[in-house]
């Protein structure tokens, strides 16, 4: 508000007070005009009759005497009269005089009285009659109401000016003091109005209600202040959280589309050469992962179980695994949404790779241990049911390899052993089985064996292969042998365990008849022994 | 002379309730006159008399004159005589002549044939008629 539209409404009240007074003032004029009117009206009357009874003994004696003379005095001396218009006197004996005024009235009700003789007798002589003067009337009623519309708008003018000076000292002014501090107040500030002075009046009271709406208008914004930065630290940190987070964070749609995406994301999924607005609205699924219906997958099942569901998942480049965590978030407000954090774990993968890899492998010779070849078999075994296969268990171990240990140490058994594994190796195919079971055991599982002979074939090759010298330094050569129990899967129902005592046994017998051979468990039970005789040197 | 003691008493005490009598001559057909139309001719409304003759009203001195007013309109003289100022003052008529005694308003009477007049009772002969009788 500015000072002008403050002096305006100064100004209305000012006009108003004005024009009901001047209203009032025509009002109360014009019906004193009517009210004078009326009286002087009847005034008249009553001053026209007391003029004929002033002279009608004059009028009685022309119209007795029938003496024009006299009458004509009796009307010129009423016409003297400013309130006589017209004057008459008729006598019975035939005296007829009238008299009036020049002036053009509408004509009023005539007054007029009967003459009777002077003389006593009740004879009617005649009859005076006069008519008012309208004008006269008017006159006196507009000279009236003008003196009274003066003397009321006087009154009512100072009056109003007299209401105005106090409404204005005792009102208006104390008010723009108020409204003007409180306009210079801003909300929430330390700042009130100042008191009134004087008596408890309503301005007093608006000036003491105002304050206490500042007073509670200041708590509030404080508290609010307070309640705003408390909330804005919580979503800075949450902020700080969701974009300095080392997992992407996400938000997926009902159809799998990336809705909403911290920085991270890019990062994690390995495309950071898109910044993760350009990804928004894109089918997550297709957007990195190199198993994308692994991926719609995990997102059914969040679906399905209502509940957190997560995966390993490989990215399509470098091929990064990454971590999914994936639930569904229904509200009435966003709709059916999945929320959804994905972090690297390539190195985790790796470690785990390769962790798995020392369990399951010799470190020596890099076979595999007996559990890892143990759960292969087993697999193999479940495989064949399938399959027209069989599994053939062969049990190996060196001979000699003690001597060769005891001599030149256990730097040249392990070399020796190296040598023999790699040997086994290149004997079988890359689908067979080859495995460490401690010291100088060995294991080889064949698989896909056309028959006996060809396992035949196979044993004394290895047999052969392992004969041959081992060159572990320039002028050291050592040779080893090796004993093979062979053990074919007869049946469905033979275990593994079975499997490894027979081939035990088949490998024992070999060993009592001199080493360097291999034995295979026929089917009716019996061990055939043969032995690779040109290696017996 | 019963009748000539009767006229001394009463004229011995001629104060007290004289009859006055309005006479004309006697040679007119009138065979009297009301109040009124005595009061008309001797105020100079009416100027003519029933019988179409011009009317010549005569007046006397005081107490006569008082006391003949007084019985025709029940009015003072005095407001008579106001009256009659009033016309005098616009010059268009004058009051009845005014005759010294009885004997001169008979005899006026007697040789005007319009004149009418007015005497106390006493007076009165043939030679006049009586026209009305005022008490």
């Amino acid at each position: 508000m500015n000072a002008g539209k403050k002096r305006y409404l100064y100004h209305k009240l000012a006009k108003s007070v004005f024009w009901v007074a001047l209203l009032f003032s025509a009002c109360t004029s014009l019906l004193l005009f009517i009210t004078e009117f009326r009286r002087s009206s009847e005034k008249t009357v009553v001053m026209i009759n007391q003029l004929l009874d002033t002279v009608e003994n004059t009028a009685a004696v022309a119209a007795y005497s029938n003496n024009r003379s006299i009458g004509e005095d009796v009307l010129a001396g009423l016409l003297r009269n400013d309130i006589i218009h017209e004057a008459k006197l008729d006598s019975t004996q035939g005296l007829a005089l009238t008299r009036a005024r020049s002036t053009d009235v509408p004509r009023q009700a005539e007054i007029s009285r009967t003459l009777y003789s002077p003389f006593g007798d009740g004879e009617v002589i005649g009859r005076l009659s006069a008519t008012p003067e309208a004008q006269y009337n008017l006159l006196e009623a507009r000279h009236s109401a003008m003196f009274s519309a003066l003397n009321s708008s006087a009154l009512i003018g100072l009056t109003a000016l007299i209401v105005l000076l106090m409404v204005r000292s005792l009102l208006s002014r104390p008010l723009m003091k108020v409204s003007d501090t409180l306009h210079a107040i801003k909300a929430g500030e330390q700042e009130r109005l100042e008191p009134m002075p004087g008596n408890y009046d309503e301005l007093s009271r608006l000036v003491e209600d105002i304050n206490g709406l500042l007073e509670t208008l200041q708590e509030k914004f404080k508290s609010e202040h307070a309640l705003r930065e408390e909330i804005e630290a919580i979503e800075q940190q949450l902020r700080n959280i969701f974009e300095t987070t080392s997992a992407g964070i996400f938000v997926l749609d009902a159809a799998g589309k990336l809705k909403t995406a911290n920085p991270t994301l890019s990062k994690v999924i390995a495309l950071e050469q898109s910044s993760t607005e350009a990804l928004l609205g894109r089918d997550f699924a297709d957007l990195a992962f190199a198993d994308p219906d692994r991926v719609r997958e995990l997102i059914r099942l969040a679906e399905e179980r209502k509940q957190t569901v997560a995966r390993d998942l490989r990215l399509k480049n470098l091929g990064n695994w990454v971590h999914c965590l994936l639930s569904l978030q229904s509200s009435v407000l966003t709709g059916k949404n999945f929320e959804g954090v994905v972090y690297d774990i390539t190195e985790r993968v790796a470690a785990e790779t390769s962790v798995r890899h020392e369990a399951d492998h010799d470190s020596l010779t890099g076979l595999l241990r007996r559990q890892a070849a143990d759960r292969k078999l087993i697999s193999l075994m479940r495989g064949q049911r399938d399959r027209d296969d069989t599994l053939v268990l062969c049990l190996l171990d060196l001979d000699r390899f003690k001597e060769i240990n005891d001599t030149h140490g256990h730097d040249a058994g392990d070399r020796v052993l190296i040598e023999v594994a790699e040997r086994f190796q290149s004997c079988v195919r890359a689908s067979d089985v080859v495995a460490r079971l401690g010291g100088d055991e060995f294991l080889i599982g064949l698989v896909n064996c056309a028959s006996l002979d060809h396992i035949r074939q196979i044993a004394g090759d290895i047999v052969t292969s392992i004969g041959r010298p081992i060159q572990l330094g320039p002028e050291l050569g050592v040779e080893v042998g090796v004993s093979i129990g062979i053990c074919v899967e007869q049946d469905s129902g033979q275990t593994l365990e079975a499997m490894y005592k027979a081939a035990d046994r088949a490998m024992y017998e070999v060993k009592r008849q001199g080493r360097n051979g291999f034995a295979m468990v026929l089917a009716d039970g019996t061990i055939a022994v043969e032995k690779i005789v040109g290696n017996e040197q | 002379m019963k009748t000539f003691l009767i006229a001394l008493l009463l004229a011995c005490v001629p104060a007290v309730r004289a009859e006055i009598l309005v006479i004309g001559h006697v040679k007119n057909n009138i065979e009297n006159l009301t109040a009124k139309q005595v009061q008309d001719i001797y105020l100079g409304r009416g100027r003519v008399l029933p019988n179409g003759k011009f009317a010549l009203p005569l007046d006397q001195p005081s107490p006569l004159r008082t006391e003949f007013y007084e019985k025709l309109t029940g009015r003072p003289v005095e407001q008579i005589n106001a009256y009659w100022a009033r016309i005098m003052f616009t010059g268009q008529a004058s009051p009845p002549q005014q005759l010294p005694s009885d004997e001169v308003v008979m005899q006026t009477v007697r040789e005007n044939e319009g004149a009418i007049g007015y005497i106390n009772k006493t007076s009165v002969d043939k030679t006049v008629r009586i026209l009305l009788e005022l008490d």
